[in-house]
């Protein structure tokens, strides 16, 4: 009983309070500063009065600070565009890496348990190696292919690279999966009449679901923020939003559309957020019944 | 159509440098229950993981139905297996679990392609290797050319064939199946229509359609008890559910030989025997053939028409469950099936033996006289009877209570320990006697002894039969007179298999067993049965000269009989 009154009621729920309002107040911040007319980084501006236009104008051609520096260079990026580039590059390289890891992870699995393990190791490498070093490395080996076949950085290194450092975690999250299930699984299926291809895709694959699309959701989200190894890899004239943003800053001023766009960002994914923890919570309770 | 459904040949199969299974021989009748029985390791499940197609076998083929099927694919066997931990597919439900090989529609159709791709690769071969001849002319070569596309071509049509024969039939069968409903009256004409339609739609592709495999399912599911739990999901349902949808699974494929891969041994005491019985009823019910591997003695005996019993990748015993568990061949047969008492005994004569001082009867003839035998005894066969009517006197040392029975231990005067199954109460301490009936007393021949009754002959050597005479002992061995019976013993690792020139006498292997380290060589000479142990390869049916060191031979003038009644 003392030990329960240790930390009083009141105390715990200031504390908590303090460290909910720590971890919300930037996003609230920005999504009041999202809604508002001024221009200004530095105020909340709420007498200004309210908009929508930097929601509207994250599909318009915005190009912020870099607007000066486009009178002289062509083809400087727009918000727009580097919103279309980041979308692109993480939508492909995380349905490939999702691909290609399942695969990894079903061939790792299939070797004894000796092997594996030094292929697990392998395999978490890139993982615990910083991105600074990741990002350094891919553009040595992007520099000498350019040497060699004239290969330009831009789209193609930014995809190749993201795939690169999503494949990892895909892998990481469908073998425990794949350890789950039975081990017979596959022979059960070419018992029943499948070929080996049929096995995979029909018994195998279906099995591991959950693990695929955990990975899949990791590789999204390690390819949607990247800054480090795109800013190494994009070459000059290539734009996410992270480095869109970062060029921006250095060059001094940032449009309020790219709240707009954090705060989009935000929204679905606490969406996304809620309804796995409702369908969790409804499969759980139909378990019951 | 031959009795014999599987023919296991000269099977060998090594894992790496390990040889899991050696050279390996059995036969499956049709409907027989097949029960392969050995401890964890001795090959039974990479046994049933061959006859499935899951490995293939080092050396050796296997027949299914007549023809080798070594390389054919596991999905194209008529087999189907019951895996231990039932396997099933965790993201379907239960009835698509049971539907998951219907829909494998394809089966058929590959079969059709296979068996005629078969009969034609022979052929095809040969053409192709000539075309690789790079000696032949240009002109034979567009023959054989000629004569490759004919070959494919005939293969096609053939195909066609046999593929259209295929869906006539399943489409009369369809009108019948039809008609026979519109006969019955259960359902409208114009259901029935919309579900004949359906049906050909699908047989035209040799698939089958949602109602056939609807039928199919619902009678498997029917026979396994779990109609009602069609929708559940598999990870919601109990271990004995599960196992039971496992079997389902198989058997809704109608094999002609299912596999059981210890499908049992997850699961509690209780339920294990009612699905025990169950098996047994279905596949009395089912006709189909069934082979189980367990390592539980128990099951073995209660479910099967025949126990294999194996041990390091060798048979150790065929035989009905009644013959292995009455008479086992070996000790380790006798130690593996069911709870033993295992003795030395010798035989004074035929249908006796003696054992812990005491002389019983047998129903053994044919061992030597005086041959060193292990004698086996099973706990329920020993009977407690009052000290003066029993063979074997000795007092009760423990017991313990078992629900159905007391294990008695009884320690006789020689210090020899009895356990004992009665279902009556002793007191500790009771002075008891022991009998035995003679049919439950079982005699095994004792490894690595050799025991011939013989003979001294007139140059001072010994005969042990007509035509082999031995020279014997030592520089210091007694001189026996000539004619004195004796018993002749040699150790198996003495007897030394070489050419037949260098050798005393010859004989012919009969049989060759595994050891742990060693082969014991059984070897026919005469009327006599020589065991050499060597751990040389050697094979059953060579002659082999036969040659062993005189000191190696000891002799040991007969007790007469008289004097041990």
């Amino acid at each position: 009983m003392m030990k329960k009154n240790i930390i009083p009621t009141l105390s715990k729920v200031l504390i908590l309070a303090l460290a909910f309002t720590l971890i919300y107040i930037p996003v609230v911040v920005i999504l009041i500063m999202s809604f508002t007319k001024s221009y200004s980084l530095s105020t909340l501006g709420l007498e200004s009065g309210g908009t929508l236009k930097w929601y509207g104008s994250l599909f318009g051609n915005n190009y912020g600070a870099l607007d000066i520096a486009k009178k002289y260079v062509s083809n400087i990026a727009s918000l727009k565009t580097a919103i279309v580039n980041t979308f692109a590059v993480t939508i492909i390289s995380t349905i490939v890496s999702t691909i290609l890891g399942t695969f990894f992870a079903i061939g790792i699995h299939s070797f004894s348990k000796k092997i594996r393990t030094s292929l697990m190791v392998l395999n978490n490498m890139p993982v615990i190696m910083p991105d600074i070093v990741t990002g350094f490395l891919l553009l040595l080996i992007f520099v000498l292919f350019e040497s060699i076949f004239g290969f330009k950085r831009g789209f193609n290194t930014v995809l190749i690279a993201h795939i690169f450092f999503s494949i990892p975690y895909v892998v990481l999250s469908v073998l425990p999966r794949l350890n789950q299930i039975d081990e017979n699984t596959y022979e059960a299926a070419r018992d029943l009449g499948c070929s080996r291809f049929e096995a995979v895709f029909k018994a195998i694959i279906p099995s591991i679901m959950t693990g695929i699309v955990a990975g899949a959701m990791f590789a999204f989200t390690m390819s949607i923020d990247d800054f480090v190894i795109s800013m190494f890899v994009s070459g000059q004239k290539f734009y996410n939003v992270s480095t869109w943003i970062d060029s921006s800053l250095r060059r001094g001023f940032i449009p309020k559309s790219v709240y707009a766009y954090n705060i989009i960002i935000f929204a679905i994914a606490s969406i996304v957020v809620v309804l796995t923890r409702i369908s969790s919570i409804r499969k759980n309770k139909g378990a019951l019944v | 159509m031959s009795e014999k459904l599987v023919v296991l040949e000269n099977i060998c199969k090594s894992f790496g440098d390990q040889e899991v299974l050696h050279d390996f021989n059995l036969y499956i009748d049709r409907n027989e229950f097949v029960t392969l029985l050995g401890p964890s390791g001795c090959g039974k499940t990479t046994l049933l993981r061959m006859i499935a197609g899951f490995e293939q076998p080092t050396s050796g083929k296997i027949y299914f139905d007549g023809q080798v099927i070594n390389d054919l694919e596991p999905n194209r066997r008529p087999i189907n297996t019951v895996f231990q931990r039932y396997a099933l597919f965790p993201h379907l439900n239960v009835y698509d679990n049971v539907a998951f090989g219907l829909k494998n529609y394809k089966v058929t159709r590959d079969n059709i392609k296979h068996n005629i791709v078969k009969d034609y690769s022979k052929e095809l071969e040969e053409l192709k290797a000539q075309l690789k001849d790079k000696s032949l002319s240009p002109e034979v070569k567009e023959e054989v050319k000629n004569n490759i596309k004919k070959l494919t071509e005939e293969i096609k049509t053939k195909y066609e064939e046999e593929f259209n024969a295929e869906v006539e039939r399943r489409l009369a069968n369809i009108e019948k199946e039809y008609n026979e409903e519109l006969q019955k009256g259960e359902l409208d004409e114009r259901t029935l229509l919309k579900i004949k339609n359906e049906k050909e739609k699908c047989a035209k592709k040799l698939k089958l359609s949602k109602y056939e495999i609807d039928k199919e399912v619902m009678y498997a599911l029917k026979l396994v008890h779990l109609e009602e739990y069609k929708d559940r999901k598999v990870d919601t349902l109990s271990g004995g559910q599960m196992q039971r949808i496992a079997m389902a699974r198989a058997i809704v494929m109608k094999p002609k030989l299912l596999l059981l891969d210890e499908p049992l041994a997850a699961l509690d005491r209780k339920l294990r025997q009612d699905l025990q019985y169950e098996l047994k009823e279905m596949q009395k019910k089912l006709g189909i053939t069934f082979v189980f591997v367990t390592h539980d003695q128990e099951e073995a005996l209660t479910m099967s028409d025949t126990i294999v019993v194996m041990n390091e990748g060798r048979i150790l015993q065929i035989g009905t469950p009644e013959m292995i568990y009455n008479e086992p061949r070996t000790r380790f047969v006798a130690n593996f099936i069911g709870e033993s008492i295992i003795l030395d005994g010798v035989v004074p004569s035929d249908n006796t033996v003696k054992f812990d001082g005491a002389t019983f009867k047998t129903t053994y003839k044919g061992f030597s006289k005086n041959e060193e035998v292990d004698v086996v005894l099973r706990p329920e066969d020993l009977l407690i009877v009052p000290q003066s009517e029993g063979k074997l006197k000795g007092k009760i040392d423990s017991k313990i209570f078992k629900g159905e029975e007391y294990e008695i231990n009884v320690i006789t005067a020689s210090g020899q320990e009895y356990s004992i199954h009665t279902t009556k109460d002793y007191e500790l301490g009771t002075e008891v006697g022991l009998t035995i009936d003679p049919e439950n007393i079982t005699l095994m021949k004792k490894p690595g002894v050799n025991t011939f009754s013989g003979a001294i002959n007139a140059d001072g050597n010994v005969e042990i039969a007509e035509d082999i005479a031995l020279e014997y002992g030592d520089e210091e061995k007694e001189e026996l007179e000539e004619g004195t019976e004796v018993v002749v013993r040699i150790n198996t690792a003495d007897v030394l298999l070489d050419d037949i020139e260098e050798s005393d006498f010859t004989g012919v292997i009969k049989d060759i067993k595994k050891r742990d380290l060693y082969y014991d060589v059984y070897l026919k000479v005469g009327n006599l049965t020589i065991v050499s142990s060597t751990t040389k390869v050697h094979h059953v049916g060579e002659e082999t000269g036969i040659w062993i060191k005189k000191e190696k031979v000891f002799v040991k003038v007969e007790e007469s009989e008289e004097e041990d009644e």
